[in-house]
């Protein structure tokens, strides 16, 4: 089951907090200059997870 | 948000192109401009209105959806001619400078009959000194985003006309957009969940090969299954190899054998091919003894039975019985003609009643009774006459027959004897010999083995070679489905990460929110008792609707609300907002798990803030709005400005003021 495997998983909490600022900052800015499309921020978000977990 | 200045241009009554600055410093935050009734302030107002949302909102009787300034259309009236109104505001958000332009271009399509055509908005913004226009279709948002269309009539306050705040609909997402809580909900939107495919955990969860891992498995154990399996022929091939080492050792010894003895092994394959012959002949003289045996027994009596056979018949010469009778004709036969009545030749046969005469046929045929048998033993004779005939003739060939078939048994026995005497010859020149036969057949074996060997490592090197086979495509099997087994661990990571993160959002935003606006209420009747003096208490509810409650009987319950009670409510609201909006947002329930980002302070643009207010009411207003908000634009008449100018003159930094021309006509005096 996905969710077992999800929850073997070891989160840190730094990068938690990271993930967190940079993805409310990406929110904040876009917000700021609707630059961004719902599927571009969404690709936005992929990406700022995926840099910090690797 | 900072308003920098707004610029009209043949906007209504203000012809031509004319800019109103405002102040944006930070402790001489108020602008004030003044003008008496019909000057043109409500037309300010409505100009912000009209260039960020589209809307402007005018006396019924003031024409009011034609915003060309009369003084021009007349002017510029003629067939085709173009004109158009154009409102711009500059202002400053979160550190970017944003430039609203909206243009209405009007055509005139018979002297003075200009029709309105579609409106333009451009919304553009710099960014490291370059100015960026907002992409096509997003402006409304970005509007929306710095500035809620919802909460338009709070910030843009036309106190005489604005509607009460209780009665307002749902203020809750606009809220949330000025509290810094939008970010928030969007980013918990764009995270979304497993099923929701175009979220990035929906997209991660999309790309997990769920079946990858089983298929690694069967893959695995295909290797695992074929390796043994080649090992097990690469082994069968080594015995075999040692077998055929020893195989041809036995075959080299044996064929040295052979040739050593190649003569011997001749003569011995002479007499086994004799052996096989005598063997032959002695079968086929024992099949002619029994013949000649069986043909003597069978004939031979007839044959010395002809001495007896002549003297019976020389007896039978003279018996003259012969040939008198009709051949196997019985008695039955000649009465059943009798009885018919006619002979067989057609002939009546006639006879009388005792049957001893009759006609000559009847005599006749009477006749014939006496040749036959018993009666008479001519045909007897004369069939034992045939019988020795055939005799006679069988006989005279016994002897031809008995001498061939003797002849025959003859001619055996003496090549038997040929052969016993050639097999004893070379019996007698092998005697003492090894038995080479035994070695050739040894040698047949052993060859027959060899094959054999060489057969199954054929087999085997084929069969190694289909297992090569399938263990390298199970391999490539394995090597994808562990490559895409490694990022199911990643991306299984990153929705762990997404998920708690949209855990830590849904634990903290309905929280955040509520504790927002358990502030905004305390603000907001910090503020309202700062401007109201009287014993009221106001609540916001989920909806930030706010009622007014008073204390009545030690009871609290909603009282009726004045005018002037209802505006200081409503500037309590947005006062409020505006201080608690310009605060830092903190979202987390702990320090370690928060985020805090720095909000905006908003403007407050207000036309006729004091209209209906008395004179206390006037100066608590004055002395609460410079302080919450980051900056205050005041449209007022010189007549209420006096009470408030005591207590705002310190923070006023720009007086403006509206002089009016004609009806169709004013200009701003900065």
């Amino acid at each position: 089951m996905l969710s077992d495997e999800i929850q073997k998983i070891q989160l840190s909490e730094q990068k938690l907090t990271q993930m967190k600022k940079l993805i409310i900052s990406a929110e904040r800015q876009n917000i700021k200059t609707s630059e961004y499309t719902t599927p571009d921020m969404v690709k936005a978000i992929r990406k700022i997870v995926e840099k910090n977990t690797d | 948000m900072l308003i920098k200045s707004i610029t009209l241009n043949n906007f209504r009554q203000f012809k031509g192109k004319q800019t109103l600055e405002f102040s944006s410093d930070p402790n001489k935050n108020v602008t004030v401009l003044l003008g008496d009734n019909t000057f043109g302030k409500t037309t300010i107002l409505q100009a912000f209105n009209w260039c960020l949302y589209g809307l402007a909102d005018f006396p019924k009787d003031s024409n009011p959806d034609f915003l060309l300034n009369l003084e021009v259309a007349n002017e510029q009236a003629g067939i085709q001619q173009k004109f158009e109104v154009c409102v711009e505001l500059n202002l400053f958000h979160k550190d970017t400078e944003y430039i609203v332009m909206r243009k209405q271009p009007y055509v005139d399509r018979a002297y003075g009959n200009w029709n309105a055509l579609n409106d333009q908005l451009t919304v553009s913004y710099k960014e490291e000194g370059i100015t960026k226009q907002v992409r096509n279709g997003e402006e409304r948002n970005i509007i929306n985003s710095i500035l809620p269309h919802s909460l338009s009539g709070y910030f843009f306050f036309d106190t005489e006309r604005v509607s009460d705040i209780s009665t307002r609909k749902d203020l809750s997402e606009a809220v949330r957009g000025l509290l810094g809580l939008a970010a928030v909900g969007n980013a918990r939107k764009h995270l979304g969940s497993r099923t929701l495919k175009g979220t990035a955990i929906g997209q991660w969860n999309a790309s997990l090969d769920s079946v990858g891992d089983d298929r690694a498995r069967e893959a695995q154990e295909t290797i695992i299954r074929e390796t043994e399996k080649k090992e097990e022929l690469e082994g069968e091939i080594v015995n075999s190899d040692k077998e055929l080492v020893s195989l041809n050792a036995q075959k080299e010894k044996i064929a040295e054998i052979l040739r050593d003895n190649q003569s011997t092994a001749e003569l011995q394959r002479q007499k086994q091919e004799l052996e096989k012959q005598l063997d032959t002949e002695n079968q086929a003289l024992e099949s002619c003894n029994r013949l000649f045996l069986d043909f003597y027994n069978n004939a031979a009596i007839i044959y010395f039975m002809q001495p007896l056979m002549d003297q019976a018949e020389q007896c039978l010469v003279n018996a003259n019985v012969d040939d008198c009778g009709i051949r196997d004709m019985t008695e039955s036969s000649i009465r059943d003609i009798i009885k018919r009545g006619s002979c067989i030749c057609g002939a009546l046969i006639e006879v009388d009643e005792e049957g001893k005469a009759g006609n000559n046929a009847y005599m006749h045929i009477l006749d014939e009774l006496k040749y036959l048998p018993p009666t008479h033993i001519g045909t007897a004779i004369q069939n034992f006459k045939q019988l020795l005939e055939s005799d006679r003739r069988n006989s005279s060939q016994f002897y031809p027959t008995i001498e061939q078939k003797y002849k025959e048994i003859q001619k055996y026995r003496d090549t038997i004897a040929y052969l016993e005497e050639n097999i004893a010859r070379i019996e007698e020149s092998i005697f003492g010999k090894e038995n080479m036969s035994s070695f050739e057949a040894d040698m047949n074996r052993i060859k027959a083995e060899i094959k054999r060997m060489n057969d199954k490592k054929e087999r085997c090197n084929r069969d190694i070679g289909a297992c090569e086979s399938a263990i390298e495509s199970a391999q490539k099997v394995y090597d994808s489905l562990v490559s895409a087994s490694v990022r199911n661990k990643r991306l299984i990571a990153y929705i762990a990460y997404a998920e708690k993160i949209c855990s830590w959002i849904d634990d903290t935003y309905a929280e955040k929110e509520q504790e927002m606006r358990g502030r905004l209420q305390e603000r907001v009747n910090d503020i309202f008792s700062r401007m109201y003096h009287g014993e009221r208490r106001v609540q916001i509810d989920k909806q930030y609707h706010v009622t007014l409650f008073a204390q009545i009987n030690g009871k609290e319950v909603v009282t009726g609300e004045s005018e002037g009670l209802k505006r200081v409510k409503n500037f309590a609201f947005i006062a409020g907002l505006v201080d608690l909006a310009k605060e830092k947002a903190t979202l987390g329930k702990t320090v370690v798990d928060s985020v805090s980002w720095e909000n905006e302070a908003y403007p407050l643009v207000m036309d006729a803030p004091f209209s209906n207010a008395d004179e206390t009411h006037i100066k608590n207003i004055s002395s609460v709005l410079p302080e919450v908000a980051n900056q205050v634009i005041m449209f007022v008449m010189e007549k209420d400005w006096q009470y408030a100018e005591s207590v705002m003159e310190v923070r006023v930094g720009k007086y403006c003021k509206l002089k009016k021309l004609s009806e169709s006509c004013t200009e701003i005096e900065n």
